[in-house]
């Protein structure tokens, strides 16, 4: 695991979480460069959301410690490391229903002090048509699609995705999946994903977690297939 | 019953429904955006009816009376929430009402101490009565209302034009995301509850000429704040205020069909309501900590 | 140690202890049997509030029921005080099974509160709607139609105290027996976890219903031995403030455990007789305590008391050489 760690952006190292007594994690280490696109797999129930939340600050860690961009981040209030550029989309796809497409922009705006919404708005179009729904009435992808995009606000340097294509239709996923690409040029991913062929396909690199440990990594396109197939399933 | 009964019933039942949204607002506000029960809402209602009996006794004036009260109101709130409250946010349900619950204990305590024991009774700001249909009605007790009112149309104002509120809104329904987007929600925590505070100060002090003040002023007012809060549904502010209305004339009328039932009518109301609609009548959609959704 | 045996000894012990300290202090007699009774109080709230993790701000209602029914027979119906206690207890367990299965579907917070209502309600009722009954403020005195039972006339506070340590010796081996079955571990199992124990095919409902019993019932005994203890009841027991003082001493005591409740009177009683004599009044007190209890001792008096005597235990055993401990 020790390979080129040169441009590492996120860095965790030996990371501890339990629950109350309950421990869900057992020295995780992973670390995350500039620009990859790094997918994590494994079953429900293996400790990935549990990750994310924990590198995003909603959960305190029990040992171990994670370092963005050079500075441990593992004391931050959840807000806080929002703030310094690297966002988490969590897995439910809740946006702020009670407020219209336009008004959680304007709160991603608020947050980030970032006003420019064309440049984020351009992954996904549809939304300028919507501005005045309440996010409500949105469907599954359309409300993904503005999640991504008010994480986007700001110009997040890491974007974590919590399983971002999960109960999607084929079509969407499709949507997604290039956007993701698009969005890559210029961020950095760290997704949960599920949906096997879109791993192998947008991927440069994966770990597989098992009951609160990784228990593999592989970056060759074919590994990535290989281990996908065999060590998860 | 004639109509003199009827319409000082009324009266008396508007005045009530406002120093009851005043005290109440505070609780809705921490239901539905802080997912705590913040039982100690009360002490700064008290507070509040004491400063005006302090200021009112010693100057003479109700109006510097009010704003002392608010102000060591809404300061004692700053000072519960970053000392205390924000500790407890993400603990269960169950921890954050009898950590709020020991800190009404802790007030009353205080106010013993401060103010002794005895009831105290608070100068009538004004005895102009005014006529309704014939029937003369003290002007006092409409103001009260009309207070309530304003702060009703400011909340509202508050949450829906600027985007501070539409943080607040995102807030109620999800604390985390709030978070996720980066907002300092313990910031907006602290703003609102100040804001509560100061309204629930408010509250005691417009309320303190009608009533001897006394340091266990608050335990009835609690309850009759949560039956207010419970029938509205948790967090909406307009719930709040229907509430309100409805519980007020409810007092109102109880007490003038007979005494006992102003005290019993909310209490039997509120029974019914979680019994047959445990959701309130506006109640608000979210997740959070703390509740099962 | 056999299971069945520390069922039955731990309480055997602590009854004896409560018995020779009533002779080492013979002038505090009166407030040992107070300790017992409220003991009882707070085990039922303890089933609630430690078991199955539910908030009542309700609990002196239940207490009154039994308090009344004994109190009304006594006064009007009957002459045996020990019949009065079975019907309180009776009182408890019916109005148990009838609010049960409407409260106990209620989420956490509304469950608190409109047990306060009821709290209120009750208040309510007996002093104002049935005061023809219950003599309202006054209160109703009874004392002289107590009979004498046979073997123990419980009219004398000497005979009184056995009666109450009987009683308690009683309740504290079901207690304990509870806690050690398939009962207590579903209680708490809930607590933790309700969707988890509904897939397991447990019927969470049910439990919850007899937890609510349970306590329930334990509080009606508790309100039935305060009657016939001061021989006259009045509204005043069953008031809301009470309600913050029960779930105090439950926290104090420790939570969740068979002998928390017990420690968590001793603490409560103790402290407020203490304090009452330099202070008037208990709120400032009684509010630092339990937000000092809630921070610093999450597992109360007796969890500290464990806590300790766990730690000479093991001490103990690794100077015995032994290895593997073990805890029951």
């Amino acid at each position: 695991m020790n390979a080129d760690r040169t441009n590492t952006l996120l860095n965790v190292s030996d990371l501890e979480v339990s629950y109350q007594k309950l421990k869900v994690l057992f020295g995780v280490s992973v670390y995350v460069k500039k620009g990859e696109n790094v997918v994590l797999v494994g079953r429900n129930g293996a400790g990935k959301t549990t990750l994310f939340r924990t590198i995003a600050g909603f959960i305190k860690k029990g040992k171990g410690n994670i370092v963005y961009k050079g500075k441990e981040i593992d004391r931050l209030e959840a807000y806080e490391v929002a703030q310094r550029g690297l966002k988490y989309i969590p897995q439910d796809k809740q946006v702020f229903s009670d407020l219209t497409v336009r008004e959680n922009l304007e709160l991603g705006s608020y947050a980030t002090k970032d006003h420019e919404w064309d440049t984020v708005l351009v992954h996904f179009p549809k939304l300028k048509t919507l501005l005045d729904r309440k996010a409500g009435n949105l469907s599954g992808g359309e409300r993904q699609m503005l999640l991504i995009t008010m994480a986007l606000l700001g110009r997040p340097e890491l974007v974590l995705m919590d399983e971002p294509t999960e109960g999607l239709a084929p079509q969407l996923v499709k949507e997604l999946k290039d956007a993701f690409k698009e969005i890559n040029r210029h961020t950095t991913l760290f997704i949960i994903e599920q949906n096997l062929p879109l791993t192998a396909e947008v991927a440069d690199r994966v770990y597989s977690m098992k009951e609160g440990k990784i228990v593999a990594e592989t970056t060759a396109r074919d590994d990535i297939k290989e281990m996908v197939f065999e060590k998860y399933l | 019953m004639n109509l003199n009964l009827w319409i000082t019933s009324l009266v008396y039942g508007l005045s009530m429904s406002g120093v009851l949204f005043l005290v109440s607002v505070g609780i809705s506000i921490g239901f539905g955006l802080m997912r705590i029960v913040n039982m100690e809402q009360m002490v700064y209602y008290t507070f509040g009816a004491y400063m005006a009996y302090t200021i009112v006794t010693s100057t003479g004036s109700f109006l510097l009376g009010i704003i002392a009260a608010v102000a060591v109101a809404a300061a004692l709130g700053i000072i519960v929430e970053t000392q205390l409250l924000r500790r407890v946010y993400s603990r269960e349900m169950m921890f954050t009402m009898v950590v709020t619950f020991s800190v009404f204990l802790i007030g009353i305590g205080i106010i013993q101490y401060i103010w002794g024991l005895d009831p105290k009774p608070v100068a009538s700001p004004m005895e102009t009565m005014i006529r309704i249909v014939r029937v003369k009605v003290p002007l006092y007790r409409l103001l009260i209302f009309a207070v309530a009112i304003l702060v009703y149309i400011g909340i509202q104002l508050l949450l829906n034009r600027t985007i501070m509120g539409k943080a607040i809104r995102a807030g109620i329904e999800n604390p985390n995301n709030v978070q996720g987007l980066g907002i300092n929600i313990y910031k907006i925590f602290t703003i609102m509850f100040v804001i509560a505070s100061g309204i629930a100060g408010l509250g005691g002090a417009l309320y303190a000429p009608l009533i001897m003040v006394g340091p266990y002023m608050g335990w009835d007012m609690l309850l009759f704040a949560f039956i207010t809060v419970i029938l509205g549904g948790l967090g909406s502010i307009k719930g709040t205020m229907v509430s309100a209305l409805i519980l007020g004339q409810v007092m109102a009328l109880g007490g003038t069909l007979w005494a006992p039932l102003a005290y019993i009518a909310p209490f039997i109301v509120m029974f019914l309501v979680i019994l047959v609609k445990p959701t309130g009548l506006f109640g608000v959609r979210g997740t959070a900590f703390g509740f099962e959704s | 140690m056999n299971k069945k045996v520390k069922t039955v000894l731990g309480p055997f012990i602590l009854v004896v202890l409560l018995s020779i300290s009533r002779y080492l202090f013979s002038s505090k007699m009166t407030f040992i049997t107070e300790i017992a009774i409220y003991s009882l109080f707070v085990m039922g709230n303890n089933i609630l509030y430690g078991y199955l993790g539910m908030v009542s701000f309700g609990q002196p209602f239940y207490l009154s029921i039994g308090a009344w029914t004994s109190a009304i027979f006594l006064a009007y119906i009957g002459h045996n005080p020990i019949l009065a206690m079975l019907l309180g207890i009776a009182g408890g367990v019916i109005t148990g099974f009838v609010l049960g299965p409407f409260f106990i579907r209620l989420r956490g917070d509304y469950f608190a509160l409109i047990n306060a209502a009821l709290c209120a309600i009750g208040v309510f009722v007996f002093q104002k709607l049935l005061i023809g009954i219950t003599r309202g403020e006054d209160g109703l005195w009874f004392r002289t139609q107590m009979s004498r039972v046979r073997l123990l006339d419980i009219r004398l506070p000497n005979n009184f105290f056995f009666f109450v340590m009987i009683i308690f010796f009683i309740v504290l081996v079901l207690y304990s027996h509870m806690n050690n079955s398939v009962l207590g571990s579903s209680f708490k199992a809930l607590k933790v976890n309700e969707r988890k124990m509904r897939f397991l095919g447990f019927d969470t409902f049910r439990i919850r219903w007899i937890g609510f019993i349970l306590a329930s019932a334990l509080s009606s005994l508790s309100g039935s031995l305060y009657a016939l203890n001061l021989g006259f009841v009045n509204p005043s027991l069953g008031e809301t403030h009470r309600a913050a003082e029960v779930l105090v001493a439950t926290l104090l005591g420790g939570s969740g455990t068979v002998y928390g409740p017990f420690f968590g009177a001793l603490g409560f009683l103790g402290i407020k007789d203490l304090v009452s004599r330099w202070v008037t009044r208990w709120e400032l007190v009684v509010g630092v305590i339990t937000l000092i209890v809630m921070f610093r001792f999450s597992k109360g008096i007796w969890g500290g008391i464990r806590k300790v005597s766990l730690k000479i235990y093991d001490r103990d055993e690794r100077s015995a050489g032994r290895c593997g401990r073990q805890r029951s």
